[in-house]
């Protein structure tokens, strides 16, 4: 197994688009060809060995590490395949789209579109996440499809806009118009929640650990529950600061397009 | 070969390939989860009549079960695959969905799958709610008492079915004493099941009958009260039989359970009223899986 750590030799203040990144196969790992791989910075084509400086080391897992990262750091993670890529830093946009399998770790912040059209594998941020987490990006008619996004901070709008499956958890607080449109998936989200959330949702679940203003007249009421589906996650709950019982307030909705999404506000704040 | 005063015949027992799923039923206490687990795993003493053979393994504690709940784990086992699929999803949606607060999920993984919440989730009238979980589907179906869940797929492996042993002992009781002795350290051993009531059998089979639509008949050679009539593997003093039945994930794991079974016998001595075990065999023919007593003893 290899660890290979990726630091820049100059000051990135331009966008650097690293979207091939995911196309280094590591167990078939080459000094030359990674040298010589192929990225792009200021809009101009440059091997790798000019822009970072290049260490290679034996480690127990497959694992790109990039430090001194910045928000001019695009397409981290995109189209990620398997392995490990962790992140010193903040990043900039699509920071682990489209991705199908592996871990992408980022120990900052990141802008917009993070995990966007996604496919599989997890994504874990530790501070904050920009607009469009998970959602669907430019002509494309869903949105992340499969996967994990664990993000530590807080998230801006439009979480998980046609989100299509998978599982988004935020500790933090997440801005407006939160899961527009959702036709499936689940989002946990611990801190507040923004206002226009769920409009137009045709299935899947939002769960919220805090009283939201207002719920849409749209979501009809269902009662309070205790759900025992989301035992499976309460480890990971726990985490995020709800309680032991998992008690909910259910909503169902929207029923302007009869959609049978759920809101799930948790009875012990 | 006398051990403890308890003779054990130089014989085998033979035991059949057959196809298995380990599923585990939770429910708000572990009297429920036993309760749905018994249900699912009635009438399941014997592929010969049932179409299946199914057990409790064990029980589950909290931190061992999917929703962190109580629960069982039980082990099926069936000789094909579409009837181990249709024993499975007649029994969780008649037996499993309907149990109070029950809810349902597979205990091993494999390349077959079995339809569990695929099939089940009809019954949800289309408000049944799916869920991935890294790779694993759920299906949430709205119940009368809230949701039953249940996990997409099952999954079917290869396992062990027919060992077994033979407690030839002096009187009924002590047959049957010897016998709850013997089940009790044969349920400790994991990864296996004793289908029949109890763990034990008094009814040994063999194969055929006089009557031409009977697949199996009583073991006739082990039946105390007609060995004046027919040829008889019992001697004078031997007056009762009961059988023991272990079904295994592998060949090891069922010869685990026999030694552990065979050894409490042992132990219990001359006092017990045991003479001597034997084993059910066919011959040597129809079963790839051969049992020697005496080798699982060493």
């Amino acid at each position: 197994m290899i660890k290979i750590q990726l630091t820049p030799r100059i000051i990135i203040d331009s966008d650097l688009n690293l979207e091939g990144l995911s196309s280094i196969d590591i167990s078939k790992f080459n000094q030359s060809k990674l040298e010589t791989f192929r990225i792009k910075y200021r809009n101009k084509i440059c091997f790798l060995r000019n822009i970072f400086k290049i260490n290679v080391e034996k480690d127990s897992i497959n694992k790109i590490i990039i430090k001194k990262s910045n928000q001019f750091f695009q397409n981290l993670g995109f189209k990620w395949r398997s392995d490990l890529l962790e992140v010193f830093g903040n990043a900039g946009s699509f920071f682990g789209a489209n991705m199908t399998g592996g871990k992408v770790v980022l120990h900052g912040s990141c802008n917009n579109f993070l995990g966007s059209n996604m496919e599989g594998g997890e994504i874990i941020v530790k501070k904050n996440a920009g607009n469009f987490v998970g959602s669907s990006s430019f002509g494309n008619l869903v949105g992340m499809t499969n996967g994990k996004i664990i993000i530590h901070g807080n998230v801006g709008n439009f979480l998980a806009y046609k989100m299509r499956r998978g599982l988004i958890m935020i500790k933090g607080n997440v801005g407006d118009n939160c899961a527009n449109f959702l036709i499936a998936g689940t989002i946990i989200v611990s801190g507040n929640i923004g206002n226009d959330f769920c409009l137009g949702m045709k299935r899947g679940s939002l769960v919220l650990n805090k009283k939201p203003k207002n719920i849409l007249i749209r979501f009809k009421d269902c009662g309070i529950h205790e759900l025992n589906y989301y035992k499976i996650f309460s480890p990971l709950l726990k985490n995020l600061g709800f309680k032991k019982a998992l008690v909910f307030k259910k909503f169902t909705g929207d029923r302007t397009n009869l959609g049978l999404g759920e809101i799930l506000i948790s009875e012990n704040y | 070969m006398i051990s403890n005063s308890i003779k054990i015949f130089d014989t085998f027992a033979e035991a059949f390939p057959m196809k298995c799923s380990r599923l585990i039923v939770t429910a708000e206490t572990e009297k429920w989860a036993r309760t749905a687990a018994n249900s699912f795993t009635g009438f399941a003493t014997s592929v010969i009549g049932c179409g299946c053979e199914s057990a409790i393994e064990k029980t589950l504690s909290k931190n061992e079960t999917p929703d962190q709940r109580p629960g069982v784990s039980i082990l099926i086992f069936s000789m094909s695959s579409k009837e181990l699929s249709k024993q499975i999803l007649n029994r969780a949606g008649q037996c499993i969905m309907t149990s109070p607060t029950s809810a349902l999920f597979s205990g091993n993984d494999g390349d077959i799958k079995i339809k569990l919440g695929n099939s089940l989730r009809y019954f949800g009238d289309g408000f049944q709610i799916s869920k991935k979980v890294d790779k694993k589907r759920f299906w949430r179906i709205p119940v009368m008492d809230g949701e039953f869940i249940c996990e997409d797929y099952a999954y079917q492996v290869d396992g062990v079915g027919g060992g077994n042993f033979l407690i030839l002992a002096d009187t009924k009781l002590n047959a049957l004493k010897a016998s709850e002795v013997a089940v009790r350290e044969m349920q400790k051993i994991p990864n296996t099941i004793l289908p029949f009531p109890g763990g034990v059998v008094r009814s040994g089979s063999k194969v055929g009958s006089k009557y031409k639509s009977l697949l199996a008949s009583t073991n006739f050679e082990y039946c105390p009260t007609i060995k004046g009539v027919v040829k008889t593997a019992l001697s004078k003093a031997e007056n009762s039989v009961l059988e023991i039945v272990v079904d295994g994930l592998t060949k090891y794991d069922v010869t685990l359970s026999l030694k552990a079974g065979i050894k409490a016998i042992i132990k219990l001595g001359k006092k017990s009223g045991v003479k001597s075990i034997s084993a059910g065999n066919y011959g040597g023919k129809l079963g790839p899986f051969h049992f020697h007593l005496r080798n699982i003893l060493k």
